[in-house]
């Protein structure tokens, strides 16, 4: 951190504080910053394109349709951070969230769709809305079950991440079932059409979504609200003790990442014209977790950047990566020779291995990286230097191992009034009760 | 205060608490009074039932039979976080700081129910937003230099020695801006020289801040020094309350600690002199 | 839906009986609470709302048929065939409670915990053997093929088969859990490692195609030895790759917050599919058809014989034998283990107080370390009998996503570290998924349309029980905890 002047109001007890609340000077150096990066974003598209087309006419489009998912997964790891990074609760169905934003935008804009003759609307319209039924499915599905257990928690998470598509997909009239819904009407703005090929143009809205997110969450977390949370985090007993309605500030979490989703599932079911119910399946809400937990739980820039990392190799390398498995499978002649007037291919377990490799690693390259960085760097790339203690140091579980009692002083000062020494911690039957806290 | 029905003189009572877990009575038909800007004393041998009591105050269990009457209202079956809003807070046996928290971020967490900024408020920071959290964050820097942290608001809370962990716990409950303070075993573990620092502590809450404190604490030491009033606990009932001189007299108190043959020595050996 | 007014008969009886039920409960002085009457209310809204989209439904058959009859099934099954009798019952068994004081209170409190684990297996047995004969006289067989009450029994057998399975699996949830409350999420990706163990050994000892019947030649005692040293070498299999997955994965986490195995049980889980799925490929493949000859024991039964009906629906297939006598085997011994042996005892010690335990001089990872094992084996096993059983679609890469999820409903649903309670729940959600794909209260016609909501069921199932009773049916039941 710079040097900074300080207001002497704040300087009373704090001779450095890591809370920059009315500090001008940084505020402008950051504000120049922010300017100067959101431009760089912004032109990027425009000097990109004709850079990348010298490599090849599809470069650009391939790259730029990677980008673009990479933003969208950048908002939803930065809504997932909400619920599992700052307020600690595992959520394990969020795709069910970014299902529901895309659907939600799907029936009101969709041709295909069951309402469509009733009543459709156009995206910009539609978008709040998206993203308000995610939230509101968010508080509903979070509103029972937020009392429980952190790992209980999960399950039912799973449990309803699970429902949403297959129920998606069983609802063959309403939602066309297993192909989904398709022919959505996508905006227009000031006259520029929006279409599945406008990349830039989606690039943008999600650009301008994505800051917006990035400043709210900045905000969020150094203000009251946030603090409440990473308390919940700590010491759920300990918060509720303070003033903090468990409930209700979890439920802001929880709600408020459904939006995050409810947002990202609009945006990309308009942009691809389609939603399909094999879009939100489990290994989604895995992915996602694993950009945050790569990156660094809580930690802003470290969430993003595991985003970037994990959508760009989903999109971009692994596939490119199994390509060229792919290719040196194929490249295996098979021998083949005739018995009996027959022709008959020689298997060869190289070019199948290759080939079974070059088609289906995926789930094992996510599944290393859960199980090593749980085991190697449970905090992250970038962590969060809070987090990284909570994760680094054994729970609290034996609080009464800090306390140093000496036994001989505390003998001697009860010798004094004739009382009973070996009385020091009132703990026998009292300690468990804490644990259980009423609902 | 300007409340009529608050104006009693008591500003906690509880009436004909009791509190079962299963078969096990761990507070059985306690009748408890709470003056104003007193210092009262809860003690009792390991497991009288003490901190379950603490407890029932606090919220996070509902009593199974009686009602707990709060400045002039019953608490009747508020979750913990309503009875720290009515004006209730406290600190634990096992301290419970948010440790990966820095010492005025807790104590600000303490204030969360006095602020007001909602999601709007916080995401976009209206003057009155502004105004409220620095008013926030000096009232948290004057309760640390309160409590004798003074300087020490950047330490992460687990890295305050444990004499400190307890002030911050202090000065943390302070942050919720209480009428009643609950102790439990505030000077637990600590050396002669910091108990006679905190009971120090103890009497400038009421003196200087006009608190009402509850304390749970084995330290007889304190408890002689700073109680107006002692009650003592024993197997979940009151067997005793009074002065602290006449409870270091009652042989029932004697007992509960230390056995009746015990109880009996120690007589013969104050009629002996 | 011509059976319609005698599901509102009955729909009224249960939701009297209920009510008549709390009624007693209430005047003997039990406090009911208001979340379990509004649980318990669900179901008369259910049947309205049921009622209302009957209506809907003939106007417009784009509705989706198929979801309220799933929905009604569920809610009739559970909430009605259970709740309302277990009221009942235990308005006449409890004593009254007024004018005790708390304590007194309390043990009565600790007596009807008890007595509610006992009232719910009663009430799961009324559902399977009540519930035919109530059948059998309401629809006699005049009803079409999927309503009669054999029908009915063939469903609820069925339903007890993969219960069965699924208890099994869900022993290596709550073994685990109940020890090192962890929820091992890897556990359903052994139990398909174990049924693709058991295809590979009984393909080529009996060098029988996947799919297809072995060769006629095969004698039946070479395919008992066959599935016998299957279920050997897949058990023996599936403890190692659980005992190592717990070393490589969980060991180093045991002291860190219990997010982080959780996750990296997700990312074991899925290294164990993606290896599914070099060795199988995304194609799925099944058992051999281990007996080709037989594919039903019985095919008399003594009640359609009185009414005349010789045409019996009860069909079980011969494989079922082994999950009886496979899945037996196994609980009898799992039983013997946890209560007669040394490493048992230390098992239930473990999972009552780890610190304790270790004072003791029990280890506590070479217990844990059983567990795994344990509960590994048994999911081998599971994967064999599975397999065996159900013969298509068995080998798959994703075998072990949903039915683990399945299981692992059944462990929540028992109460999860309760070893009968993840028996009765397997059992419990077999049942529930078998009838909520069948046809019994005259919903849909279709076998097919209903059996796609089945997972939607148990889902739903597993987040009901979470809000409403986290602890599972035994949950209160400490002492029997592992």
């Amino acid at each position: 951190m710079a040097q900074v002047k300080v207001n002497p109001a704040t300087t009373s007890g704090a001779p450095k504080s890591p809370r920059p609340f009315n500090r001008a000077d940084l505020e402008r150096n950051k504000i120049i910053l922010w300017v100067v990066l959101a431009v760089i974003f912004l032109v990027l598209p425009f000097i990109g394109k004709p850079v990348l087309e010298l490599f090849g006419p599809t470069v650009f489009s391939s790259t730029a349709s990677a980008v673009n998912s990479t933003l969208l997964f950048v908002l939803l790891a930065l809504g997932l951070n909400i619920v599992v990074g700052y307020a600690g609760l595992l959520d394990l169905g969020y795709a069910a969230f970014f299902a529901i934003g895309a659907y939600t935008m799907g029936f009101l804009t969709a041709r295909g769709s069951p309402l469509y003759d009733t009543f459709h609307t156009n995206f910009w319209v539609a978008l709040p809305i998206s993203f308000l039924m995610a939230a509101l499915f968010g508080v509903l599905l979070g509103a029972p079950t937020l009392g429980l257990r952190g790992d209980y928690l999960a399950i039912v998470t799973l449990g309803f991440g699970e429902i949403v598509p297959i129920t998606i997909n069983n609802l063959t009239k309403v939602t066309g079932g297993d192909t989904g819904l398709s022919g959505l009407e996508q905006p227009s703005f000031f006259g520029y059409q929006f279409t599945a090929s406008s990349l830039e143009g989606w690039y943008l809205v999600t650009l301008i979504v994505v800051f917006f997110s990035i400043f709210m969450i900045r905000r969020l977390v150094n203000s009251r609200i946030g603090r409440a949370w990473m308390a919940m985090r700590e010491d759920e007993i300990a918060a509720a003790a303070m003033g903090i309605n468990l409930v209700r500030t979890k439920l802001l979490a929880f709600g408020l990442g459904a939006s995050f989703a409810g947002f990202a599932g609009a945006i990309f079911a308009n942009s691809l014209g389609s939603a399909n119910p094999s879009q939100f399946k489990f290994d989604v809400s895995v992915l996602i977790l694993a950009m945050i937990i790569l990156g660094g739980m809580g930690n802003l820039w470290g969430v993003i950047a595991g985003a970037v990392a994990l959508a760009m190799s989903d999109r971009y390398i692994i596939p490119f990566l199994t390509e060229q498995v792919r290719h040196v499978a194929d490249g295996i002649q098979l021998t083949t020779s005739v018995v009996n007037g027959t022709r008959v291919t020689e298997a060869n377990p190289i070019k199948d291995i290759l080939t079974n490799v070059g088609t289906n690693s995926r789930l094992l390259i996510f599944g290393v990286i859960l199980v090593t960085m749980m085991l190697l760097r449970p905090e992250g790339l970038f962590p969060n230097s809070r987090r990284k203690m909570e994760l680094r140091t054994a729970p609290a579980d034996d609080p009464q191992a800090l306390i140093t009692t000496d036994p001989l002083t505390q003998a001697d000062e009860f010798r004094s009034i004739n009382y009973n020494p070996s009385d020091v911690t009132d703990q026998s039957g009292n300690n468990d009760g804490d644990k259980n806290i009423k609902a | 205060m300007s409340d009529n029905l608050a104006t009693s003189d008591n500003l906690l009572e509880a009436k004909d608490i009791s509190k079962n877990f299963g078969g096990i009575v761990a507070v059985q038909k306690v009748d408890f009074v709470i003056p104003r800007r007193s210092i009262i004393s809860l003690i009792g041998p390991n497991g009288a039932g003490k901190t379950t009591f603490f407890n029932l105050v606090t919220g996070i269990y509902a009593p199974s039979t009686g009602q707990i009457v709060f400045d002039g209202k019953p608490l009747g079956s508020l979750k913990p976080h309503e009875v720290t809003q009515r004006g209730i807070a406290r600190t634990f046996q096992n301290i419970r700081l948010f440790s990966n928290m820095t010492a005025l971020e807790n104590v600000m967490v303490g204030e969360h129910s006095r602020l007001k900024a909602g999601l709007f408020g916080a995401v976009f920071r209206p003057p009155r937003v502004v105004g409220e959290e620095k008013t926030a964050r000096q009232k948290a820097l004057d309760l640390l230099a309160f409590v004798g942290l003074g300087g020490k608001g950047d330490e992460f809370a687990k890295n305050l020695s444990y004499g400190d962990q307890r002030r911050l716990e202090i000065a943390r409950a302070l942050g919720t801006d209480p009428k009643l303070l609950l102790l439990d075993e505030p000077t637990a573990g600590m050396n002669p020289n910091e108990s006679a620092n905190l009971t120090k502590l103890v009497e400038r809450l009421r003196t200087d801040l006009g608190l009402t404190v509850l304390l749970i604490e084995h330290d007889m030491k304190v408890v002689m020094e700073v109680s107006d009033r002692i009650t003592v606990l024993n197997f979940g009932r009151k067997i005793a309350e009074g002065q602290p001189e006449d409870i270091r007299a009652n042989t029932e108190v004697i007992e509960a600690y230390l056995g009746k043959e015990y109880a009996k020595t120690v007589a013969e050996d104050k009629g002996k002199i | 839906m011509n059976s319609l007014p005698v599901q509102v008969v009955l729909l009224i009886v249960w939701l009297g009986l209920g009510a008549y039920g709390t009624y007693m409960l209430l005047q003997k002085g039990y406090r009911v609470n208001n979340l379990k009457i509004l649980a318990y209310y669900v179901a008369p809204v259910v049947a309205i709302l049921y009622l209302i989209i009957n209506q809907i439904q003939s106007i417009d058959t784009a509705w989706p048929a198929n979801l309220p009859g799933s929905l009604i099934n569920i809610a009739l099954g559970i909430i009605l065939l259970i709740v309302s009798p277990a009221l009942v019952i235990a308005a006449f068994l409890l004593p009254g409670q007024k004018g005790l004081d708390a304590p007194a209170r309390a043990l009565q409190r600790d007596a009807f915990v008890r007595m509610r684990t006992r009232v719910l297996l009663i009430g799961a047995i009324f559902l399977a053997l009540v519930l035919p004969l109530l059948a059998l006289s309401l629809f006699k067989t005049a009803a079409p093929a999927e309503l009669r009450y054999d029908g009915v029994i063939s469903v609820i057998i069925n339903g007890l088969f993969s219960g069965a399975l699924f208890a099994l699996i869900a022993l290596g949830y709550t073994l685990v859990y109940g020890i090192v409350e962890l929820i091992n999420f890897a556990h359903g990706d052994v139990f398909m490692m174990g049924s693709l163990v058991g295809f590979t050994v009984i393909t080529i000892l009996l060098g029988a195609q996947s799919g297809r019947p072995v060769k006629a030649d095969t004698s039946i005692f070479m395919v008992i030895i066959a599935i016998i040293l299957a279920l050997i070498i897949s058990m023996a299999f599936c403890g190692l790759l659980n005992y190592l997955i717990n070393r490589i994965a969980y060991k180093r986490l045991r002291n860190a917050p219990r997010l982080a195995p959780l996750i990296s049980a997700i990312g074991v889980s899925f290294i164990l599919q993606n290896i599914g799925l070099y060795l199988i490929s995304s194609a799925p493949k099944g058992y051999p058809v281990l007996f080709p000859n037989s594919t039903r024991v019985a095919n008399t039964d003594l009640v359609s014989d009185i009414i005349g009906n010789t045409d019996s629906l009860i069909t079980i297939p011969v494989t079922g034998i082994l999950v009886i006598v496979g899945v037996g085997i196994l609980l009898i011994g799992l039983s013997y283990l946890i209560n007669r042996t040394k490493i048992g005892k230390a098992m239930r010690a473990v999972a009552q107080n780890r610190e304790a335990a270790a004072l003791m001089g029990i280890s506590i990872e070479r217990t844990i370390s059983f567990a795994f094992i344990i509960g590994g084996a048994l999911a081998g096993a599971a994967g064999v009998i599975y397999g065996v059983y159900q013969v298509q679609g068995t080998v798959r890469y994703d075998l072990g996503f949903q039915n683990g999820l399945f299981a692992f409903t059944a462990a929540v649903l028992g109460g999860i570290g309760n070893v009968n309670g993840a028996v009765l729940g397997g059992l419990f959600i077999g049942l529930i998924y078998s009838l909520s794909q069948s046809s019994f209260f005259g919903l849909s016609a279709s076998y097919v349309d209903l059996s796609i909501w089945a997972p939607v069921a148990v889902f739903g199932v597993l987040v009901l029980v979470m809000i409403f009773r986290p602890t599972g049916i035994l949950g209160e039941n400490v002492q029997e905890k592992v």
